[in-house]
């Protein structure tokens, strides 16, 4: 927080797409007190598309447009990179607001809070992609958090529901006091929360690198004798032992958020008994907005060579964590009887794929663009997951929600198009081409290729046989569909809605397996405008941002 | 500052508050005390932050009063907490007449 300062015009545009976003939550809302009960309210999920949809076209200009710059007292970075990550956030929010009109009737609960919780839990997730302070991250934490609270508790007369919705709000709330216990330290140690000060003080002085600088730092701001641990030989401990508390208890507290092993506990409880549509939206939307500030707190504010590199520096642990989540994801998948459980592991096993990606981006600075990867391969699980849920959401009627692999028993038969869709997503799901996952695997494992270390390509491999090991439990969703005979009469409810969002997640799996450059093109537009990337990733990509902007000087877009 | 309480006292202290917390949400069963230990832990950290706040404002002889708006934003962020929390806890307790976390085993296989 940098003093008090005027919000110019300019400001204010940049923010243009959360501002939308926000006004149509308020928006649906307020429409909500004046609805007569008996009156459809599916025009309400098309005013949060259409909010939505005019956000994300914004938020595309302000990408194309290449704009970098702070805004709100240097409280929000505006970049590339989080604008790439609005738009996974905003198709994710958008899928999950169509999924639910249909789904929503056949429980007997629609209501326009649903509408108006999404949409701020995605103005949430947005300041969550542009945090550019610890603190704003942890507003935009809780702003995403307390409406999926609510929504996971969405269907009132389900006790499954009502019970994943209080263990989701506990291990949060958990989280969160880890997180601000984690910015508590750092405040104390800097003085500072935003990322940029954050780097510049705590680690540039730090371990082998500038031991005078650390001491002078100590002995100026007279933090060391405060402690009380003594200036012979204590100031190194008291810098040393703090950073590492706090970069722990935010590691911690990100992995909860972002469901990566061994903070993965509540990931299958929760989604097995929240609603469908919700589920959908709270795998990819949250996971999308952890990881983009997971990657913001490490990458700028965290990424000196000591705390990153050390043997026990926070790219050991990622690797950790990623290993952990892809094998435990994979195999205890494989066990579960209720697709929606064996969903939740997977949504591990991707977290896991996607820390890979992570964890090989930030091995050096020549690496980072690999980040890439990381936006990409979110998209293409946004894409597929969401479908995928959308696709049980068809199935489930008051007290009876489509959750086994019998309850998806003979689909095929009554439902093509529904069970076409779902063998799309699942095909994504478990990386076999030609779908979206295919490539945003292809993508993550190079990542970790790329850097040419032996580790990390074990890693790689140890993805790949997991991710092959996948294959089998998503492969028994389709099978169940295609080739079991249903015990009972497989019944259906999809609108219009349901439909479109279906036909949008499979065109686009479809899209991105065939044609990956498209998405690949935005990723990339994106980490090549990463505000506030430390000095030496800066001068990286400075290197490959020359031909994009001759070209764009070439063509003579206006700036 | 001659005479005040030491900085590492407040951190102690504060430490201690947020651990009693941290362990009551993963032993105890019953809602309502699982919620009271995240407030506890919420308390230590605002304590933390004011700790803190006051002690650079004294060493560095800069007013620094960044601990203190944060503490107001956590007030803040436990209050919308609190409101959500126990709603839930409410609908619990319409399903099930009790609130133990622990009881409910619904969710598992």
């Amino acid at each position: 927080m940098n003093g008090i300062s005027q919000i110019s015009l300019a400001e204010l545009r940049l923010l243009a797409p959360m501002l939308v976003v926000t006004v149509t939550g308020i928006a649906v809302l307020m429409l909500e007190v004046f609805q007569r009960s008996a009156m459809s309210r599916r025009y309400q999920a098309w005013l949060s598309v259409i909010g939505l949809g005019m956000a994300g076209l914004d938020t595309l200009y302000l990408l194309a447009r290449g704009t970098e710059a702070f805004a709100m007292s240097q409280l929000l970075y505006m970049d590339g990179f989080g604008f790439t990550l609005d738009l996974v956030v905003l198709l994710g929010g958008a899928l999950a607001a169509l999924i639910a009109p249909a789904y929503l009737e056949s429980h007997r609960l629609e209501r326009g809070e649903y509408y108006g919780l999404v949409l701020f839990s995605v103005v949430g997730m947005m300041v969550m992609n542009h945090g550019a302070d610890l603190f704003t991250i942890f507003m935009g934490l809780e702003l995403m958090s307390i409406p999926i609270y609510c929504l996971a508790g969405y269907f009132r007369h389900s006790s499954a529901s009502a019970e994943s919705s209080m263990k989701y709000f506990f291990l949060g709330a958990f989280a969160s006091a880890l997180f601000l216990y984690g910015i508590a330290f750092v405040y104390g140690m800097t003085g500072t929360t935003s990322l940029v000060g954050v780097s510049r003080v705590m680690f540039s002085g730090l371990g082998s690198v500038d031991v005078a600088g650390a001491e002078a730092y100590a002995a100026s701001s007279g933090f060391v004798e405060y402690v009380g641990l003594g200036a012979e030989g204590g100031p190194l401990f008291a810098l040393e032992f703090l950073p590492a508390m706090a970069v722990l208890l935010i590691l911690a507290a990100m992995a909860f958020k972002v469901a990566v092993v061994p903070f993965h506990a509540w990931t299958p409880d929760v989604y097995s008994g929240a609603p469908s549509s919700v589920v959908g939206f709270m795998a990819t939307g949250v996971k999308t907005a952890a990881f983009g500030a997971l990657v913001r707190v490490f990458m700028v504010g965290f990424f000196d060579q000591p705390a990153r590199l050390s043997e026990t520096g926070w790219l050991s642990v990622f690797f950790w964590l990623a290993l952990i989540s892809m094998v435990l994801g994979n195999v205890v998948a494989i066990v579960q009887s209720s697709v929606k459980r064996m969903l939740a592991y997977s949504s591990i096993a991707h977290a896991g794929y996607i820390m890979v990606g992570v964890v090989g981006a930030s091995y050096s600075p020549e690496g980072f663009l690999q980040l890439e990867s990381v936006l990409f391969y979110l998209l293409t699980y946004t894409l597929g997951t969401v479908g995928a849920f959308g696709v049980l959401a068809w199935f489930g009627k008051r007290g009876e929600e489509a959750t086994t692999y019998e309850d998806l028993a003979g689909v095929a038969k009554k439902y093509p198009g529904a069970a076409l869709a779902m063998t799309i997503f699942m095909l994504s799901s478990a990386g076999i081409p030609p779908t979206a996952g295919f490539m945003g695997k292809f993508y993550v494992f190079k990542a970790a290729v790329q850097t040419g270390e032996t580790a990390m390509i074990a890693l790689a491999v140890v993805g790949v046989l997991a991710s092959v090991s996948g294959v089998y439990y998503y492969l028994k969703v389709i099978m169940a569909m295609y080739m079991k005979t249903p015990r009972r009469e497989v019944h259906g409810v999809a609108g219009l809605e349901l439909k479109t969002a279906l036909v949008v997640c499979a065109m686009g799996t479809l899209l991105l397996g065939i044609l990956p450059g498209i998405g690949l093109g935005i990723s990339r537009a994106g980490v090549l405008s990463f505000l506030g990337a430390p000095p030496q990733v800066r001068v990286e990509l400075n290197k490959l941002r020359a031909p994009v902007e001759a070209g764009r000087a070439e063509l003579g877009a206006p700036e | 500052m001659e005479g005040s309480v030491p900085l590492e006292w407040y951190l102690i202290l504060s430490a201690a508050i947020f651990a009693i917390g941290g362990v009551g949400v993963l032993l105890r069963r019953n809602a309502i005390i699982l919620f009271m230990c995240i407030e506890l832990m919420l308390n230590a950290v605002n304590l933390t932050f004011l700790a803190f706040s006051r002690y650079r404002t004294g060493a560095l002889g800069a007013l620094d009063l960044d601990g203190h708006v944060m503490s107001f934003f956590v007030i803040a962020l436990a209050a919308a907490e609190a409101a959500v929390g126990l709603a839930i806890i409410l609908s619990i307790f319409r399903h099930r007449r009790h609130i133990n976390v622990d009881d409910g085993n619904l969710l598992k296989n």
